[in-house]
């Protein structure tokens, strides 16, 4: 009975001393409020030559010719825009579909896009392939040969280009995606690209059934393709940073 | 702890954004170039016992049937009497409206038939080569002389005479 006396005055002696601490601190708060989060969103729209209405996500007929001779090129702008509101990173590809006999391979196609360049869809033209001040993505500036698909630019590549709306040689070699800003941006919120596709000329047959002539046949249409281009998107990483704060004027120590 | 971890970046991917658009109906298609006359080879243009002072016309009509216009050129090459090809003058003239006896049109040649030729066969236009849009025709008329100058030299003599139309793009 002595013993178990002395263990609980010994409890209440520190429990006295703890209390006297905790009233002791200085405490203070502030408070960030406001801090909304809303879903953005991203669309783009498609235009070209014959097709300019708002909204439009599907085109046709951007870059067409019939009655193709060798030696023939045609050459087409298509105008995309990011009307959302998100910043994103597009690609480009085609697929081609040969007709009753495949032309697909005796074409050839070329693609720049205006990016941050100073050309007009108007300039949409053979000089348009060099003329890196116009037409600043050189994304396939030489011809080559029209493949059943291909991809010019994969829209998920993960390297960024290192300019936004130009193109350099480095970003050739790396795959670097193309830029599309949200449409509230001063720039770059829409990008035009040029296509040009040819039927080369292989010079003078060496008969009437060698070289280009196998390919004029009996109708006019026989050699034919159709091209699909499309254009992917997906939002552009932008990192989340809160508001910097700014230095106190006054606080407790 | 661990499990939920790792599912995180895997929710990140599939809640990209991503949108579409399209360019459809991108269509080629290739042309046809076809030429054609309208005469049965070795009829219309043959004539015998020609004498001295002797003369004929000819039309021919060079068809464009395909779908790309064109430009041709002729060559001809002869078989038999080379005196006879020398002395036998031909004219090729462009038709008029008017028969090809009426010998009015403009003249694309003029001289030997040994040596008978209109435009140039090289790939690409050259001067003196025709052109015909798709779809028509283009009317030659041919004048074949035996001048009244000829010899006896010629007496006798037979030749044989090949014209070709080559046809290109234009």
């Amino acid at each position: 009975m002595k013993l178990l006396l002395l263990a609980t005055i010994a409890t209440g002696l520190l429990a006295t001393a703890a209390g006297r601490g905790t009233m002791a601190y200085f405490t203070t708060q502030v408070t960030s409020t406001g801090d909304q989060f809303s879903a953005g969103n991203l669309h783009f729209n498609i235009n070209d030559n014959n097709e300019s209405a708002g909204g439009l996500t599907t085109v046709a007929s951007s870059i067409t010719l019939s009655n193709m001779k060798p030696g023939d090129s045609v050459y087409a702008p298509i105008t995309v825009t990011n009307v959302g509101t998100l910043d994103a990173q597009y690609g480009v590809k085609y697929a081609a579909t040969g007709g009753a006999s495949d032309l697909t391979p005796q074409l050839q196609i070329a693609l720049v896009g205006k990016g941050s360049g100073a050309g007009a869809n108007t300039d949409c033209k053979s000089s348009s392939f060099t003329d890196t001040t116009k037409w600043n993505e050189q994304v396939a500036p030489s011809l080559a040969t029209l493949a059943a698909s291909h991809t010019f630019v994969a829209s998920n590549s993960a390297v960024a280009p290192i300019t936004d709306g130009a193109w350099v040689a480095s970003d050739t070699t790396a795959g670097a995606y193309l830029v599309l800003n949200h449409s509230g941006a001063a720039t770059l919120s829409s990008d035009t690209l040029c296509v040009e596709v040819t039927f080369p000329d292989g010079g003078a047959p060496g008969s009437l059934t060698t070289g280009d002539n196998a390919f004029n046949a009996a109708s006019a249409g026989t050699w034919s393709t159709t091209l699909v281009f499309t254009i992917d998107g997906q939002q552009r990483h932008h990192p989340v940073e809160f508001d910097q704060p700014t230095a106190p004027t006054t606080g407790n120590y | 702890m661990v499990g939920v971890l790792g599912g995180t970046p895997a929710t990140e991917t599939h809640a990209f954004y991503s949108t579409l658009v399209n360019s459809t109906a991108n269509s080629f298609s290739a042309g046809t170039l076809n030429i054609g006359d309208n005469l049965a080879a070795g009829t219309t243009l043959s004539m015998a016992n020609l004498v001295a002072g002797d003369s004929f016309d000819a039309q021919l009509d060079i068809a464009n049937s395909g779908s790309l216009n064109l430009l041709y050129s002729m060559t001809s090459s002869v078989s038999g009497s080379g005196v006879l090809a020398d002395t036998l003058q031909l004219t090729i003239r462009a038709k008029t409206s008017n028969p090809c006896s009426a010998r009015d049109g403009t003249s694309l040649y003029a001289g030997s038939l040994a040596s008978a030729a209109l435009g140039d066969p090289s790939h690409g236009a050259q001067p003196g080569d025709r052109t015909v849009s798709a779809g028509n025709t283009d009317s030659l008329c041919f004048t074949v002389a035996l001048p009244t100058s000829a010899t006896s030299t010629v007496a006798a003599q037979s030749l044989s005479a090949t014209f070709v139309f080559l046809a290109e793009q234009s």
